[in-house]
């Protein structure tokens, strides 16, 4: 968000106009843009009997819809539109100066959906409807594979199924207090699959703090459960990742970060390795290590963040002082690390006009890393 | 050290114990006050202050929920509460803060999560006995020995009646209250009349890392090392406190109130400023339906959230991590505020100890004036009865 803070009002919609211009000028990839096709149409892609007996997209656990936070009738999830088709998408991505756009799955939590299997059947609706009518409508369209990840060997089947269409980029997965963190060794059937394929995996704020704990029990607004406690569970999930020794087992592993923050990794970095150097006796006792028979980490927990994780920049929260920006820029590893994304069409949607009315902060090199060329290292096959 | 020790961007050897000594000399020259020291009674001297029936029947003390030891991950035996040694009594505090170079000492309660005890009113037994120990004991030994009214922070009314019992003994400095995943959030209207004492009587609110994910729950059925749990869970759960604090109202209805929040780190607080800031603007509607809001009638918070934690918190330094480049570290005080929000603790006797030594070893990224405000100044103007 550009505007000052001292500027803004409360509960004031994101204009998408103007874009600045220097956006139609140079490559845009926008890495975060939620789909959001129709529950007929993915009932027409779904197996029995999901197809007939899912009438209506399915309650999940988790649910807190915004809309006493911004005054809006709704899940929040489509304050600025829906985008079900691949013309919506094009559409859009016109309108807000984007070249090249990721689609995410729009769904409210799907790895909450009571049944598991019926989140494999939906994954496989959705990438499907995707490979069949979406993305061969423009080479503009990418997308995410999306997977069941409560069940990691069918989400790793879904992705040996789909991997083949060069259109899928990388694999969609979520991350919030109601979910195993994703970097247990539980999931290594779906890290297997992304790196025989050289699939980059996201993982995506989804749920708050785990239902009826005593966390959840104490919050009572949008700002303490999207605003915060997606920071938290997402330090445990990276927190998992990082110690449990998943990159000393997949050392070509690359994750994307979407919707956690990222102006913490100052002491997430520092924290990490200062804990390791003086607690690593139980690194050891972790699934991984034990298979590996090793004792340590190869490397200290800073140096895998800085090798293996890439972040989404919304929602982009820039000091009002442009020296402080430039401080947690550097402090952040921004430029090397950070990747353009909208989110459109959530409450917090980001034009990337803020990219460019910081130049001193943001040179122009550092405004084409992370506009394009970041993403474009981090996905091989946007080619 | 074998071939698999981490590469050496540290110059450190893992699960090495800090050394107390040497002091630096220039840490006897001026006045420190550790905001966070834990003392920890034996249990035995509990029980002697303990009411009936709990004084016969806790022949020790109880087993508490959010076990996670550290001995697995510092490779010492036991709990890693006594890394460095155990302080029982005055003697035992007032000979190691000479060792250690601290003029005055903020004693906490050193013992395991007693609010994750399963009896909720042996909590309450235990905080009458502590505090009782602390009046008679230990408190009249030195001036140089203040302590924290220790609290059932389970039971509001109980704690409540505990803070009026010992408020009148001005050598309670603040109450101690504990956060973490097992725990709700003490930013809630139920802790009200808590946080009403303490305004009355001028005691600050110690809100101290104690728990970690709540169990079983599935962040913590994930987590398998130590640097997830005591290092990234109290971030975390810190952030979940804190947010509850600010956004339901709290600082509205007690503006005087202070928190001193103690190991759940701060470097984060840049991110937690700008994005609750963010975040508050764009969905400020669900504020007027919290506890507080409601009764006060009012639709949006009095001011920014940011203001309020450069009003209303302080944050102790232990464990204190700091960046290889010094410009860094200039960077991160600057950004976190650290010259007037940071009051230096030791965290004695925990395997993270930190000796006051790290406050004069960088220079310009902590000048002079830094440094007195963050070793006495600034624990002075939150604690007004030091």
């Amino acid at each position: 968000m550009a505007t000052k803070m001292a500027e803004r009002i409360p509960a004031e919609r994101v204009q998408v106009d103007p874009i600045h211009a220097r956006a139609r000028e140079v490559e845009v990839i926008d890495t975060d843009f939620h789909f959001l096709p129709t529950w007929e149409k993915m009932r027409e892609y779904m197996p029995e009997p999901f197809a007939s007996g899912y009438k209506r997209y399915p309650p999940v656990g988790s649910e807190y819809p915004p809309d006493q936070a911004i005054d809006m009738v709704g899940t929040g999830q489509s304050v600025m539109g829906v985008a079900a088709t691949a013309e919506d998408v094009l559409r859009v991505i016109d309108e807000i100066g984007v070249s090249t756009v990721m689609l995410s799955p729009g769904f409210q939590r799907p790895q909450s959906i009571y049944h598991p299997r019926a989140i494999s059947a939906l994954s496989r609706a959705f990438n499907d409807y995707l490979a069949n009518e979406v993305m061969p409508a423009s080479p503009r369209i990418k997308a995410e594979i999306m997977v069941n990840q409560r069940v990691p060997e069918e989400g790793a089947a879904e992705i040996r199924r789909v991997a083949k269409n060069e259109n899928f980029i990388s694999i969609y997965t979520e991350f919030g207090g109601t979910y195993e963190s994703i970097g247990t060794s539980t999931h290594d059937p779906i890290f297997e699959a992304a790196v025989e394929f050289d699939l980059p995996v996201t993982i995506h704020v989804a749920t708050f703090w785990q239902q009826w704990s005593p966390l959840s029990n104490g919050a009572r607004t949008w700002t303490e459960l999207l605003g915060i406690s997606s920071m938290a569970t997402c330090l445990a999930f990276m927190g998992s990742l990082v110690m449990q020794g998943l990159f000393d087992k997949f050392p070509t592993l690359q994750i994307m970060v979407k919707e956690g923050g990222y102006w913490w990794l100052p002491d997430f970095l520092a924290r990490a390795d200062d804990f390791y150097m003086g607690h690593p006796g139980d690194i050891q006792y972790c699934e991984r290590k034990l298979d590996l028979g090793e004792k340590f980490l190869r490397k200290l927990p800073s140096e895998y963040v800085l090798e293996h994780f890439h972040f989404a920049t919304q929602p982009m929260c820039i000091p009002d002082d442009e020296q402080k920006f430039a401080d947690l820029m550097r402090l952040s590893h921004g430029e090397d690390l950070f990747c353009y994304s909208s989110d459109w069409p959530h409450a917090t949607f980001d034009p990337c006009n803020w990219v460019f009315e910081h130049p001193k902060v943001l040179t122009p090199e550092v405004q084409q890393k992370i506009l394009s060329g970041n993403a474009r290292k981090l996905y091989k096959r946007i080619g | 050290m074998t071939k698999q020790t981490p590469p050496g961007a540290f110059e450190r050897i893992p699960a090495e114990t800090v050394r107390p000594d040497p002091i630096l000399p220039a840490v006897r020259e001026v006045e420190v006050i550790d905001t966070d020291f834990h003392f920890l009674p034996d249990w035995e001297t509990m029980r002697r202050y303990m009411p009936e029936p709990f004084a016969s029947a806790f022949t020790r003390f109880p087993p508490a929920g959010g076990e996670y030891g550290a001995d697995l991950a510092n490779t010492k035996s036991g709990t890693g509460q006594s890394a460095l040694g155990e302080a029982r009594t005055a003697q035992d505090v007032l000979r190691v803060i000479d060792e250690i170079g601290v003029d005055t000492v903020i004693i906490s309660p050193g013992f395991q999560r007693p609010q994750g005890m399963f009896n909720e009113v042996a909590v309450t037994a235990l905080t009458v006995a502590y505090n009782n120990y602390l009046r008679e004991e230990v408190l009249p030994a030195s001036d140089r020995i203040k302590g924290e009214i220790m609290v059932n922070q389970r039971d509001p009314a109980a704690a409540l009646a505990e803070i009026e019992r010992n408020a009148h003994d001005e050598r309670f400095v603040s109450i101690y209250t504990e956060f973490g995943g097992n725990y709700t959030q003490t930013g809630i209207a139920a802790y009200d009349p808590i946080y009403a004492a303490c305004e009355k009587y001028g005691l600050g609110v110690t809100c101290h890392a104690g728990t970690f994910w709540q169990n079983w729950s599935p962040l913590s059925v994930g987590a398998r090392t130590w640097t997830e749990l005591f290092g990234i869970s109290t971030m975390g759960t810190c952030m979940a406190y804190m947010a509850s604090m600010i956004m339901q109202g709290l600082f509205d209805k007690f503006p005087k109130l202070q928190i001193l929040i103690k190991e759940g780190g701060y470097w984060w607080l840049p991110d937690f400023m700008l994005r609750m800031d963010e975040f508050y603007l764009g969905h400020p509607g669900d504020i007027q339906f919290t506890e507080r809001k409601l009764e006060a009638r009012e639709k949006y918070l009095a001011r920014m959230p940011t203001d309020y934690i450069l009003e209303n918190f302080r944050f102790s330094t232990q464990p204190v991590i700091l960046p290889g480049p010094k410009e860094d570290l200039a960077a991160l005080m600057r950004l976190c505020h650290g010259e007037d929000l940071f009051c230096y603790s030791s965290d004695w006797p925990h395997q993270t100890f930190d000796p006051a030594n790290w406050v004069f070893e960088y220079g310009d990224a902590v000048p002079e004036s830094a440094r007195r405000k963050i070793l006495s100044e600034n624990a002075k103007a939150l604690f007004k009865r030091l």
